[in-house]
């Protein structure tokens, strides 16, 4: 049975830029496992294309990158695609991993209260490192991977066919290693490390496969 | 001591921004990306971005003081 990933990737500034780039992986490994992929790439993050994309496919994993805070996600420009009290509903039916900040906080319950199955994503601020000799390359940047892997292998293991709950504890527990190493060979960063590890947060149905 | 405090605060996190390599910066959520050296002028103002680097700071040295940095925390609890 086909599988459909809606995935949200705006470009506006180095953030966002970032996380553009990040998601290539993600289309790629996705197409090889047979998922049909909507990839709202730059402009086309917007609010309205999203709810085109969104109502007329049977839309199962969706992946929101891009800035937010507890009450939203949002797109290009950072306009606000879905929102506590407006459009959360929308997530009906869909599991939910939101690359962007806070939105775990409030429109992950939300959601899961309109029938979202589950919904992954940070409950603060989200922060990452960036070398800035490879700000025009972000994928042979390793200082941005070493916060960024822990997002491609939950992914992944979605993608794969596993539970959320196994994506969430894979990724997890990957996190927490890289902090732990940080200590160790860069304690520079292992603060920041440490903030994405105890707000990276799951909600939902953990049994649930896309 | 409520402003000795909060000015404690505030020298530790610079003190930490400023062993930063300047070709580093620190992509905070929405706010956006800043070089060590824009992150202390924030932390100096005591504005949004630099209260959440203090924030940042605050809970990792809270978390070593409890020990909880060096323990496998289940991954359901956010400390």
């Amino acid at each position: 049975m086909t599988k459909y990933l809606l995935i949200t990737r705006p470009n506006h500034d180095d953030t966002t830029f970032y996380l553009f780039e990040w998601a290539k992986r993600t289309i790629t490994f996705a197409k090889q496992h047979d998922f049909t992929v909507f990839d709202l790439d730059g402009k086309k993050a917007n609010r309205k294309t999203f709810d085109s994309y969104n109502a007329k496919n049977k839309v199962n994993l969706i992946i929101f990158n891009g800035h937010g805070d507890a009450v939203s996600v949002t797109g290009y420009n950072n306009e606000t695609i879905v929102e506590v009290g407006v459009n959360e509903v929308a997530l009906d039916g869909k599991i939910v991993y939101s690359i962007s900040c806070g939105s775990a906080m409030e429109l992950g319950p939300a959601a899961l209260s309109n029938g979202a199955i589950a919904y992954l994503g940070y409950e603060d601020d989200f922060v990452f490192f960036i070398d800035n000799n490879r700000a025009a390359t972000p994928l042979q940047d390793s200082l941005a991977a070493v916060f960024l892997n822990h997002s491609q292998t939950l992914t992944n293991t979605l993608i794969k066919g596993n539970s959320v709950g196994e994506a969430y504890d894979k990724a997890k527990e990957e996190l927490r290693q890289t902090f732990q190493d940080s200590l160790t060979n860069d304690p520079s960063i292992s603060r920041y490390l440490w903030w994405d590890y105890i707000n990276f947060a799951c909600h939902g149905d953990k049994a649930a496969k896309v | 001591m409520t402003d000795k405090v909060e000015k404690d605060k505030k020298e530790l996190v610079i003190a930490r921004l400023m062993v930063l390599p300047s070709n580093r910066k620190i992509a905070i959520g929405s706010h956006g990306a800043y070089t060590p050296k824009e992150l202390i002028a924030h932390v100096e103002k005591s504005d949004a971005i630099g209260k959440k680097v203090v924030q940042i700071e605050l809970a990792f040295i809270n978390a070593t003081i409890e020990g909880k940095i060096y323990d496998k925390v289940p991954p359901d609890n956010k400390t």
